[in-house]
This record gives structure tokens, sequence and C-alpha cells, in this order.
């Protein structure tokens, strides 16, 4: 039976649509990859990776990894190599397995004397294998000497999370640039998973080292401008009607954000659950929670618990964050050379990170322009606690 | 954590603001109506909420919720049973009913997709700790200091804190900031039993839905299809920002947007007939806009100005707009023209720059920041296509955008809100904001759901016949 006039032109509409799609898929990742001269890929099996840090056995053609029970930093690496970065433009990996509890990110270093290592993390791969666009990257450029993963937590994962957790890295391969891989790189990067972060709530499309960059929007807005005419034409609507074709397009392809948008929701969905089942308090300097406890039970016991309490640090966060930390414990927190310009009341307790570099002797306190009188009250982790004044130790 | 005390605690206020609704706009007519009277009655009974605790500072906060649930429970009733009884006898007329766009697949497909949206901005509330900056410096931060407080202690600053450190008295930053929304948290924790940041987030997801079906209530009481009302609140509802600010809970920018909205949709009511009761509604809404956030001063000043020049015949309103350049013009060698922004001061605005109380002086000068704009907008996936099919939708739809007088009020509130962004952001130091992509966004979220209601209001029908007034009886 030969298809009705009706059913040929929809079948037109939709392998113009098709095609139509694919080609503006073609611009969509950006400015097409100029391309190389021929240049036959580097490939890094696991495998022949050094492990730092790590526990390490072969796994078929891949590398099961362990991590130990204990901090540190964790890495794959090959080193000594020759590698000429502007040779190559993508990055294929494969990771057979990876936990939702950990993350990786591809490292390297330039063959230069006092070079520092460089990394990215790296989209998750839903698929096992996913490709990124190297060229652009910071430092990628000269020759690289060492090039390998770097394991960490999940997105604001606490360290001991991960312990004892296993995966399996496959290959890191470098490419020329081609523009089959640019378009691999364009579907990784629309489908990389992007936790939340503290800049979310002012903007999308971070989440991982490198933001979002690409022509999605663009791409779809096109494409319901294209549907919406096809649509016309298959049914035979008026022209008028064109706005509404075009508007019926748009929300088929806010549909499939829509979708998109959701994914990522289910996949924050599991990352959160590991946050919330590990009682994590993201953000919270390392030691903070054995500090504040410390401190409150040591606060009590002396008679100071309505004592108050200042947080001292030139770093905003620690500034923003501690005080809240702290509650129901009453701090401010300041900078030490406001602290220094005023004439605080005796029996202020002061509380400091050792990254503002304190130092105590003959009764004093000095942090940054702030000399003060102080008694040494207690030590937890990274914090100090003082209080101002020549009053008596607790 | 004591969670039927919780969904008590979140449901009440709610409950109240829906019977104040009703006793001042009437019981509904139709079953679209009941959307508006929820959603428009959550946001101002806990607005409405705010304001009570404020007005009870020596209250225990953490007691706040054990000692005035039961009181306002049975206020919520009798407002409800005075409502009720002053409802129209049942043979009052309705309103004609307009033919209505079938799609009930389409429906259910985007309720569905909204309900799973919800329920995983839902479950990231409850599970993620407060992740977001202003959260925790300013807003839960001050409600977590008041719940262990013997009462509604006065913030300073951490420099006049520290100064002198008395116990009736709490160091925070950004003290100046209004602080309804603390007040609701509070009030939160309390019914949670202890402070919990889960609790405290459960009040955004609950926005959310109020948002949904103010808005939704707003487009069918102009008479908008049923379909395109639920796709313009699908469409705000699934925004990724949107969804951020609901899954990452603890600002104050939704609420804004949620209370601008409100207020919008009210004096739409009113305009089409819905009496003094939707223009007082309308009128509270926005004088609750500055309890929230220092912005809520300057969009009640813009919405007050909006809804006055509606008023206005064209004549009239040129009439104005060219006074008030010249009285720019005239106060300039003087200082500037002084306005006044309830909440914050008074504003002087120059030629070469703006000065705001609590905020200084912001220089007036071209600034670069097209590019980010666009980026933010249309590249980045804040805003998924809303600002691709904005423009061409408002060109089709223009003959009702641009004419229909219902709709004067929201034309000039976005004309003037977005020519204020626009002079935020490209004339001022907070075009830094806009560089490093951080306020811009925020401050389009307040705006936007009443973008979308004015989009979406230009699918009604010009012809459409007006409202029957508000079900209330004289008896």
């Amino acid at each position: 039976m030969r298809p009705g006039p009706d059913a040929v032109r929809a079948l037109v509409a939709l392998g113009v649509f098709l095609l139509g799609a694919g080609l503006l898929a073609w611009w969509a990742p950006g400015v097409p990859p100029v391309p190389a001269s021929p240049r036959e890929p580097l490939r890094l099996p696991a495998s022949a990776l050094q492990p730092i840090g790590l526990q390490a056995e072969i796994d078929g053609q891949a590398l099961r990894l362990t991590v130990p029970e204990r901090d540190g930093t964790r890495l794959l690496l090959a080193s000594g190599l020759t590698v000429t970065a502007d040779d190559y433009a993508f990055l294929h990996y494969t990771v057979p397995e990876l936990p939702p509890r950990l993350r990786l990110a591809l490292v390297w270093r330039r063959a230069e004397p006092g070079a520092r290592y460089q990394r990215v993390l790296l989209p998750r791969s839903e698929a096992g294998a996913e490709v990124i666009r190297t060229e652009g990257l910071p430092d990628w450029s000269g020759t690289l000497e060492t090039l390998g993963w770097m394991v960490l937590p999940a997105d604001l994962l606490p360290d001991d999370a991960v312990r004892g957790t296993s995966l399996v890295l496959g290959e890191l391969a470098l490419h020329p640039s081609t523009r089959a891989l640019a378009l691999r790189a364009w579907l990784t990067e629309v489908r990389a998973f992007r936790p939340w972060t503290g800049r979310s709530i002012n903007t999308q499309g971070f989440g991982l080292d490198t933001p979002q960059r690409h022509l999605l929007l663009p791409w779809l807005a096109a494409l319901a401008v294209l549907a919406g005419g096809l649509l016309c034409w298959v049914r035979r609507w008026p022209w008028r009607r064109l706005a509404l074709a075009v508007f019926c397009g748009a929300v088929m392809g806010w549909g499939l954000l829509q979708l998109q948008l959701l994914a990522q929701m289910a996949r924050r969905a599991q990352w959160s659950e590991h946050l919330h089942a590990s009682g994590f308090q993201p953000a919270v300097q390392p030691g903070l929670a054995e500090a504040v406890s410390t401190l409150s039970s040591t606060l009590q016991a002396a008679g100071l618990a309505e004592a108050p309490l200042v947080v001292l640090s030139d770093d905003p966060f620690l500034r923003s964050h501690v005080p809240w930390a702290l509650l129901p414990l009453r701090a401010v927190s300041l900078p030490p050379s406001q602290l220094a310009a005023r004439t605080p009341p005796r029996g202020v307790v002061v509380l400091v990170h050792r990254s503002a570099r304190w130092q105590h002797g003959d009764g004093q306190l000095r942090v940054g322009d702030l000399r003060v009188a102080a008694t040494p009250l207690l030590e937890a982790g990274h914090w100090s606690a003082f209080r101002l004044g020549d009053g008596g130790a607790p | 954590m004591n969670l039927p005390g919780l969904v008590f605690a979140l449901l009440l206020p709610g409950l109240l603001g829906a019977g104040a609704v009703l006793c001042v706009a009437g019981w509904p007519r139709r079953r679209a109506d009941w959307a508006g009277v929820l959603g428009d009655g959550t946001v101002l009974g806990w607005l409405l909420l705010a304001v009570l605790l404020w007005a009870l500072p020596m209250l225990p906060p953490a007691r706040a919720f054990a000692w005035l649930a039961v009181p306002l429970l049975g206020l919520s009733l009798l407002l409800w049973a005075a409502a009720w009884r002053r409802r129209a006898p049942v043979d009052a007329p309705s309103s004609a009913r307009l033919p209505e766009t079938d799609g009930r697949a389409l429906r259910w497909i985007l309720l569905g997709l909204l309900a799973l949206q919800g329920l995983l901005a839902l479950h990231q509330a409850w599970t993620l700790p407060t992740l977001a900056w202003d959260a925790w410096t300013v807003w839960l931060y001050k409600a977590r200091a008041w719940f262990d407080a013997p009462a509604f202690l006065p913030f300073v600053a951490p420099e006049v804190w520290l100064d002198d450190p008395r116990p009736d008295r709490i160091g925070a930053h950004a003290a100046h900031y209004p602080d309804a929304l603390p007040r609701m948290l509070v009030w939160t924790a309390g019914g949670a039993g202890a402070w919990s940041d889960a609790a405290a987030h459960m009040l955004w997801p609950l926005l959310w839905l109020a948002l949904g079906a103010s808005l939704y209530g707003t487009l069918r009481a102009v008479s908008v299809d049923r379909l395109a009302a639920l796709v313009a609140v699908a469409a705000v509802l699934t925004l990724p920002m949107v969804n951020a600010h609901v899954a990452l809970a603890g600002y104050a920018d939704l609420w804004i947007a949620a209370t601008l909205a409100s207020a919008c949709g009210r004096l739409l009511r009113a305009r089409s007939g819905g009496g003094v009761g939707q223009v007082a509604l309308a009128l509270a809404f926005a004088l609750l806009l500055p309890t929230l956030k220092l912005e809520g001063a300057i969009w009640l000043v813009l919405f007050a100005v909006a809804a006055g020049l509606a008023q206005l015949s064209v004549r009239r309103r040129w009439q104005v707009v060219l006074g008030v350049v010249a009285v720019w013009l005239v106060a300039q060698p003087l200082g500037g023209l002084p306005l006044p922004a309830p909440g914050v001061g008074w504003v002087r605005i120059g030629w070469s720059a703006i000065e705001v109380p609590g905020i200084g002086r912001l220089a007036l000068e071209w600034r670069h920041v097209g590019g980010e704009i666009l980026e933010t907008l249309y590249l980045l996936p804040n805003w998924h296509l809303l600002w691709w099919v904005l423009p061409p939708l408002l060109l089709w739809r223009r003959a009702v955008l641009l004419r229909d007088p219902l709709l004067a009020p929201l034309r000039w509130l976005l004309l003037a809100g977005y020519a204020f962004l626009a002079l935020l952001f490209g004339f001022t130091d907070a075009a830094q904001w806009a560089e490093n992509l951080t306020s811009v966004n925020r401050l389009l979220l307040q705006i936007v759901p009443v973008t979308v209601l004015f989009a979406a209001a230009g699918f009604r029908p010009v012809d459409a016949p007006p409202r029957a007034q508000p079900a209330t009886s004289s008896r």
C-alpha cells in the first residue's frame, strides 16, 4: 500500500528535521576545531600508570584501585613523558566503575623547572567513556612530562566518607582534533553531572572546573524554529500560524531541557543522600566540629559560656561561616586588622585558625597588626582560643 | 524532630492567610479561584505571621509556635467561617464560561513533570545542609541566633557588638537587613521542636507550590485558557534558577518574586471588577515587600508608580512622566532628586550618582557588561528557553499586551523594573555582580514570574466578559 501524501510529508519533514538537527549539532559545540596534522592518539592504560596513595590490582584490561584507610593525595601518574600539548585537543577516558562517592580529575604537569601540577575535574561517565576538550585548559601548552588521574571524594564529601571505596580505571587517550570528537565532547558536556556548589544560587552551569560554554540553548532555539516551520508545512497551516508552530517547537525544546534538569536533579539527589548519610556539614573546616565541641565544653567548665566570642581570620569564607557553625554560641567574625583598631573589653574569647599565622608569647597574642594581651584557653585541631586581657587561665 | 508539629507549623500560616483572602476578597465562585486563594493566602499568611512576631519582640522565639499556634488556628477558623457566612447564595449568577482548549494529556504530562521536579527539589531541601552563602550568613543565621535567645533581640553590626557585647543584642553581618524571613524560620523551628536546617528549608518548597497556585489562579481569573495558564505556571516553576532557590533553600529572592506576583495578581483582579477587597490585598502584598529584602522597597515604589500611572489617561500619564523628569533636572544643582524608599530611607538620584542609605554612593557610568548578561540569559542554563521565547511571544501577542487596559499596571511595572535593572547593572558598580555572575540572576528572578504572568495574560480573549463581583451576600 502506498503511503498517502500526508504521510509522505511527515516523513520528509522528519528527515529534514533530523538533517537540520545534525547539521546544527555540528556547529553547536562552538567554533569547529582546526584539524591537526595526522597523528596517532597517545594511549595511557591505567595498568601502566604508577599509583600513589592508592592500593592497585590489575582487573583484566583495567586497574582496580582502592582508597586506603588514611588521608592523603591519591594519584595514578605516568611520568617522564614528552608530550607536545598542542598536538592533542581532546582527551578520551574510560572509567568502567566509579562509585558515586568518588570523582576523578585529570592531572598534568609541564616539563619546566618549577612547573606546578594542574588538574581539571572530569565529568562523571555513565557510559563508561567520555571525551573532553583539552585545548584551552590552563597550562595545557608546551611539553607535558606528567599525565594521570587524581581520585577525590565527591563534591563536599569528607575524606573519611570514601575510605575503603574501590573504583576501576581504564585508559587515558589524547587525540588530535577531529569534528567527531568535538561532537562527543559536546555531548559529554551536555550530560555532565554538575553538583550543587555555593555558586549555584547565583547562576547555573558550574559545578565542574570548566564552566558550561556550549551552545545547547541556541541549538534548541534554532530547532524550535525549524520544527515550527516543518509543522506548518506538514499540517498545511497558513503561514500566519507559524508563530504558534514555532511556540510548539519551543515547548518541545523546553521539555528536553526539563528532562535534562530532572536527570541532574536525580543525580544530585543521590549525591545529597551521601552527604546526609555521612552527617557532614559541608564547608566546615577540618577540625572545626571538634573545636566547637571542645570550646563549648571548656568555656562551660570555666564559667565562660556567655563570654563574647570573636573569630579572627582574613579569609572571608571562614569569617562568614564559622559564626554559623558556632551557633548557639554567640560569635562575630572580624579580620585581625579591624580588631586591632578597637579596644575590645576584657574577657572576650578569640578563636583563631592556624592560617592566620598567629603567635603567642609574653602574654601577648600577635595576629597580623593585632597585639593584645591574651591567655591561651585551648587548642583543637587547626583552631586555638585565647581569652583577651590578663585574666587567669580557666 | 517533631514531624507532625513541623507540618502543622508549615500549614497554619497558609490557613490563616487564605482565611484573610476569603474574608477580604470573597468566597471563590470557580474551582480555579481556589488556586489563587491558597497560593496568595500562603504568601500572605507567612508575611502576616512575621508582622505578628515583630509586634511581639519579648516573646521567647523558641516558644512562639507553642504559644501562638492555637490562637492563630482559632483565628483562621473564624476567618473561614466569616467568609463562608458572607458568601453569595447559590442562585447568584455565575460568570460566563469561556471555551477551553482541551489538551488534557498535555496538562497531565505537565503536572506529572512538575510533581516529579517538586519531589526532587523537596528531597534536596530536606537532605542538603545549608549550602548558600547568604543563607548561613544572614537569613538562617539570624533565625537560629534568635531561636536560642530569650527574646527577639535586636541585631547590630559585629564591630558595634564587640565594643559592648551585652547579652541583650546579637552581633550579625547585615544586621540592617529586614527580618521577616528569619521570623518565619523561627516559627518553623518551633513547630519542629528544635532548630533543624532541614525543617527551616521546608519553607521554600512550600513557597514554590504557593507561587504556582497564585499564578494559575491569577491567569484563570483574567480568563486565560486552562491549558495556557498551566503552561505559564510550568514555565515559571521549571526554571533552573527557581529550582535552585527551592533546592538550596535559604534565600529571600523567591519570596520577593512570589509576593510581587501576588500583588500584581490581585491588582489585575481589582481592575477586572474585583472590588475594593482585591485592591486592599494588592496593597497589603506590596506594602509587605520591604519586610523581606532591601530591594522590596524598590519594588514597592515601582509597583505604586505603575499602579498609579495605569489609572491615568494617556495624556495625564505623559504629563506626570515629563513632570518628574523636569523636577529631576531642576533638582540636580541641589544634589539630586530625593525619593523615599520604605525601609531604606531617602534615595537621592543625581546626574552622575545615586545615593542609597545602607549601601552608599553608586557612581553612574556606562559599564560594558552586555556580553556577560547575554551569556547568562541566552547561553547558560539559568532560564531554559525563556529569554529566547519571550521576545517573539511578546511580538506575537502585542495587540493584547500593548492595548489591553487591564494589563496597564503590569506594562508600567515591567518597563520600570527592567529599566531599573538596566540602570543598576549597566551604569553602577553593581555591574561587577553581572561580570562575576552573582546577583544579576537573583534580581531577575524577582521579576520573572510577573513577566511570565504578563506574557501569558496576552492569551486572554480580548472580548472576555467581565468577572462577576466577588461572592458575598448582604447577610
